[in-house]
């Protein structure tokens, strides 16, 4: 016999929807995740403006930025993806390799300005 | 014993009346609780309801953290409402209690769990004996298989995984954390011999993690899905190689001994007296697979070649052609007024392999006397190689780019550049100046 | 595949409500393992039979075999025996063990585990060599506990539900059966009511062969260790429907429930692995007072004489500032004691307690019933096509449980249900019986009535005064004129609980469930006390403080009851059966 419905069920609450307070409870990993995605559309837009609009200092300061985000959480994920490094670790790989970005980051703008 | 103090707690309750149908509301109850430390969510739900509405439902069972029936929202996150302690929260924040996400609300914070055990039937969770055997497999605890399995096995199927992922809901076919987990620990089961029907079922569906652990956080018995995917992933890399392995290992046997074949089990699914459903539909599309990896590395071939390409053209091709100078006349020196500066543009046909390509490229020349006295310099800035252009005003060269700054006679002023300005050889043939362009 | 009609039933003042009813073969109560196994075993004895399986909670997360943390004795080592398992049963349940059923019951765990792990996928520790790795356990000869860490019973019910998922068995969650349905001689099941607690709306199951295996769970004790939706259903269901109970003054307690002030995991367990390991109890002024009550093994008696020692001692005044005894496993070493007990440790810390550091206070609490439905090996009962297995059915314990011994019982009695019923079902023909006139109709106005009444009195303050009540008067230590007083107040709240009124609708309605909870808890305490009051002697977990000696010249016997007519239980008792065994055997074992 088959568990007919015959009261409403309420359809799935989404992911937020009703929640007051997930969004200042959200997971590091999940800002990791949110924040490289959106760092790819930066660089999408900042790629085809640094063409056009060559040496602008904010333009290429901007897209150095963006790849370094982009590139470090893009580290990470590969890191974590072929098990170089234990998923425990996975925090303390956001803070790490993003912190190091910026740091590299600093010094090439630092060397080339 | 933890001590925790007297307080009155405001709770926000998710209210759904199948009866009334809508969107659902926040209810809000007072609640006076002695010992915080001491009272789970759990022991808030059921006062509630003893004492102040008993028309509310929830789902619980063990009470301990073994059953994982009452997995629910709490203040934004999920958990167990046995294990999730009133102290963990702030003593002025409020407790806000909504049901699972991506599951029917049946009732208040009831939902209904069968969308997560159709996801976890479709990972095929079910152990199948490789060969009916009496004795139980020796297998030591500290062999390779069970340090990958580890405690994964210990999943209680809650669903809290599933409700925080914001992936499960958006991928047709992902069939979440929990499910693969389970899917990973019979993968790794040496026991087991469903390996290829498993894997061709969560081949596609384990690529759609995100990385985002938000199931390995939430997770009340600490297993990481988030490892067991990335573990899958690893796994399925390797697939299209043991695909390749098996079918060279059956061709091997046909070829060397053509009777064995005949005897040889069916490699099928159900191997056992059980009838095993949920085994034999939805068998796995192998031509599409096939495609998509050969596709794949099809792709991947072609970008690796192109990029190997370009970086070996860069990089060693120039090295590898044979420097050959081009004398581009630049103009008549009478043209040249003595003590300026005067920028030249030359124009010249540059062959690259059998394609022609007409350049300008500006030079400074810099003539210091009429004794045909000349410097020519490069207009490349030694720091970038953007273009540098004579100031008058600031009687120097500028580099628009990083605030580079070369003296007149081609020394660095100012800014990044690392030399002078470069200066180009020239002839003087018949009163016409000629500048030498290697290319 | 299945018969499925609706069919339009008059009743609640001539309200019309749409009434389901299906037929299938075989129909499974309760999901926990003797419900599984029995499904499992029943289906790939014969795959064309129609099984049902209908729990009161979601698939698999409900009832005791969940909850099992410590694990399941069996014999695996080649030094241990059948006969040592066998004796250290009878040992355990002071002689008035159905000897023909303790005997099945360590013969066939062997293959049951076995087939556990080969056929079912479970996967039990290990020793370092590969093999499994067994543990030590109160009351035991040998160290002969097959356990998963300290949380066995994820392992196995996880590994059996996905079974039952892998197999054409139909699964109705959250569908309670609430009585059990007969034909018009009363002899034979046809069947039971179910309610389908989502939709709040009755199921009349029609089976040719009906299995009752919802497991027990005294939670009709102040203290007890099961989760409170545990609550004696199948004992009660059984009971109504006139099956012949045994034994039913044996209540186990286990010594070690943990003290949470105010919360619902109080009494919960700290599992009898911690005392098999070595872990001391004090008692309030600091002293290991299990010396004084058995001086041989101290902590490592079975869990009767420590549950009553412990008793006894809080009796005396000696209890802890939290109200009961301290269990101590930190001489144990703390590492040991995390790696062996992560689950114990994990809900400790929850509530402010390191397990592996310090002290931890602890009770006695109410655990597992030994009595039940009087059953064969081949789980028959008194009724035709009525089958009991696991904690339902009696007379395996004798008078007290080992460790280990539970989860045991389930396995291997469903697994035999599932074989028997398979047998069953090839014998007879595949046609329910006639369920009685009216008797669907009489249940459901029985079960519906707080409905209509607005008297309005509280179904939860009634099911805490019959929990006081029991737990005061027919708890770890009994006496007659207590019981006496029992059995008015009994029926005092039984009164009472004629005005119990229900609010709100009728989906998912947890008061309604709370209310069937709790009649089946007065009649199962109507049992509990009637049978103790017959037995004028203390003998394993049924101890009287006015006949606190136990004498064998009287007491071995075993006391069956079935439901009078006035709805009182009525007893008769007959000699224990020396089948394999003879008392002087049993009572010169030496462990």
């Amino acid at each position: 016999m088959k568990q007919e419905d015959t009261i409403n069920y309420r359809k799935p609450l989404q992911w937020g929807e009703f929640d007051p307070n997930r969004r200042r409870n959200m997971f590091v990993g999940m800002w990791a995740w949110m924040w490289q995605r959106i760092t790819a559309v930066a660089i999408i837009v900042l790629l085809p403006l640094h063409i056009v609009l060559t040496y602008k200092p904010w333009l290429q300061f901007l897209l150095l930025l963006a790849v370094t985000f982009h590139a470090t959480l893009g580290l990470r994920v590969i890191l974590l993806d072929f098990d170089l490094v234990k998923v425990e670790y996975q925090k303390a790989l956001i803070w790490g390799l993003t912190g190091l970005g910026l740091v590299v980051f600093a010094l090439v703008w630092w060397l080339i300005r | 014993m933890s001590t925790g103090q007297e307080n009155i707690r405001k709770v926000e309750m998710y209210r759904y009346d199948p009866t009334e149908g809508g969107d659902g509301h926040f209810d809000t109850f007072d609640l006076q609780i002695k010992d915080e430390s001491n009272t789970t969510i759990l022991d808030v739900l059921i006062r509630i309801q003893k004492e102040q509405d008993a028309t509310l439902a929830f789902r619980y069972a063990c009470r301990v953290n073994m059953c994982g029936s009452c997995g629910m929202v709490i203040n934004g996150r999920e958990g167990l409402a046995c294990k999730t302690n009133v102290s963990e929260f702030a003593t002025n924040e409020r407790i806000t209690i909504r049901p699972l996400n991506h599951f029917p609300v049946i009732k208040d914070l009831v939902v209904d769990m069968d969308p997560f055990f159709k996801n976890y039937e479709e990972c095929l969770p079910f152990f199948e004996p490789k060969e009916i055997v009496e004795e139980p497999a020796i297998i030591r605890p500290d062999s390779p298989e069970r340090q990958a399995i580890g405690l994964a096995t210990e999943c209680i199927a809650c669903g809290c995984c599933v409700s925080s992922c914001t992936m499960a809901n958006y991928h047709e076919g992902y069939a979440g954390p929990a499910p693969l987990n389970r899917a990973f620990t019979l993968l790794n089961d040496s026991r087991d011999g469903l390996f290829t029907e498993r894997m061709d079922r969560v081949l596609q569906s384990c690529y759609n993690c995100r990385t985002e652990f938000n199931c390995t956080e939430v997770c009340p018995k600490e297993i990481s899905s988030t490892r067991a995917i990335k573990f899958i992933q690893r796994m399925a890399m390797k697939e299209p190689f043991r695909k390749i392995e098996e079918e060279k290992a059956a061709a091997e046997i046909e070829n060397v001994e053509p009777a064995t074949v005949i005897g040889k089990a069916e490699p099928v699914i159900s191997m056992s007296n059980n009838g095993c459903v949920g085994c034999t539909h939805n068998q796995p599309d192998v031509g599409r697979r096939d495609f998509l990896t050969k596709m794949t590395l099809g792709i991947g071939a072609a970008t690796a070649l192109m990029v190997g390409g370009v970086m070996a053209s860069a990089f060693v091709g120039p090295s590898m052609r044979k420097k050959e100078t081009l004398w581009v006349p630049a103009g008549k020196m009478d043209d040249l007024q003595v003590g300026k500066v005067t920028t030249l543009n030359l124009n010249y046909t540059e062959t690259i392999g059998i394609y022609k390509q007409d350049n300008v490229k500006p030079v400074m020349v810099w003539c210091q006397s009429n004794d045909k006295n000349i410097v020519v310099y490069d207009s490349r800035c030694t720091h970038l190689g953007c273009a540098v252009r004579w100031d008058k005003t600031q009687n120097s060269f500028l580099c628009a780019c990083h605030g580079g700054k070369f003296a007149l006679d081609g020394s660095v002023i100012a800014g990044p550049p690392p030399r002078p300005l470069d200066h180009m050889e020239y002839k003087i043939d018949n009163g016409n100046l000629l500048i030498a362009m290697v290319s | 595949m299945l018969l499925y009609s609706k069919v339009n039933l008059i009743f609640n003042q001539g309200e019309p409500m749409t009434q389901e009813k299906f037929t299938t073969d075989i129909l499974i109560i309760g999901m926990g393992a003797a419900g599984q196994l029995a499904a499992l075993y029943a289906y790939d004895a014969n795959p064309e039979l129609n099984i049902t399986i209908v729990t009161k909670a979601l698939k698999g997360k409900g009832g005791c075999s969940r909850m099992v943390q410590g694990g399941l004795n069996v014999v695996l080592n080649e030094a241990d025996s059948h006969e040592k398992h066998l004796m250290d049963t009878l040992k355990g349940g002071q002689y008035v063990n159905n000897q023909d059923l303790a005997k099945t019951l360590v013969e066939q765990a062997t293959p049951t585990i076995k087939e556990m792990e080969t056929r079912f996928g479970c996967f039990f520790d290990r020793n370092p060599d590969g093999t499994i790795h067994q543990k030590p356990f109160a009351g035991q000869s040998f160290d002969r506990t097959v356990h998963k860490g300290d949380l066995t019973g994820i392992e196995m019910i996880s590994r059996t539900t996905e079974q039952v998922m892998k197999r054409n068995i139909t699964v109705l969650e959250e569908c309670r059966a609430v009585d059990l349905l007969l034909d018009s001689s009363g002899q034979e099941v046809t069947g039971a009511l179910l309610l389908d607690i989502r939709q709040g709306r009755f199921i009349v199951a029609e089976a040719s062969a009906t299995l009752v295996a919802t497991g027990g769970g005294p939670t009709q004790y102040r203290f007890h260790a099961p989760g409170p939706e545990k609550s004696v259903d199948g004992l009660g269901m059984l009971y109504r429907a006139g099956v012949v109970m045994r034994d039913m003054e044996m209540i186990q307690f286990h010594p070690t429930g943990l003290i949470i002030p105010g919360s619902v995991v109080a009494g919960s367990l700290l599992e009898e692995g911690l005392r098999g390991a070595g872990a001391y109890l004090y008692n309030g002024e600091g002293k290991r007072y299990m010396k004084n009550y058995a001086p041989d093994v101290a902590e490592r008696a079975t869990r009767d004489v420590v549950s009553r020692s412990a008793f006894l001692e809080m009796l005396a005044g000696r209890e802890c500032e939290e109200g009961g005894v301290r269990i101590d496993a930190s001489h144990l070493g703390s590492e040991f004691v995390l790696k062996n007990f992560p689950g114990m440790c994990n809900r400790c810390r929850q509530f402010g307690y390191d397990l592996s550091r310090e002290p931890v206070p602890v009770s006695p609490t109410a655990h597992f019933v030994m009595g039940g439905a009087d059953i064969d090996r081949d789980c028959h009962t008194s009724i035709e096509r009525l089958f009991v297995a696991g904690e339902d059915a009696g007379g395996v314990h004798g008078g007290n449980r080992l460790g280990g011994n539970g989860i045991c019982e389930s396995t291997v009695y469903g697994r035999q249900a599932g074989k028997s019923l398979a047998r069953y079902m090839e014998k007879n023909k595949r046609q329910p019986a006639e369920t009685a006139k009216g008797m669907v109709e009489e249940l459901i106005e029985k079960h519906t009535r707080p409905f209509d009444n607005n008297k309005g009195e509280d179904a939860f303050k009634l099911r805490a005064e019959l929990q006081e009540c029991n737990w005061i008067k027919v708890g770890v230590v009994r006496n007659g004129s207590d019981m006496e007083e029992a059995v008015r107040e009994i029926a005092t709240i039984r009164g009472a609980a004629t005005d119990i009124g229900l609010t709100g609708g009728r989906p998912y309605n947890m008061l309604w469930n709370t209310y069937i909870d709790f009649m089946n808890m007065l009649d199962v305490s109507d049992m509990v006390v009637a049978s103790a009051l017959a037995r004028n002697e203390s003998r394993a977990a049924h101890y009287r403080s006015d006949f606190p000696e136990q004498n064998d010249d009287i007491g071995l016997f075993n006391s069956f009851m079935v439901r009078g007519d006035d709805g009182l239980p009525e007893i008769s008792s007959k000699p224990v059966e020396f089948t394999y065994k003879t008392v002087e055997e049993c009572r010169n074992y030496k462990k």
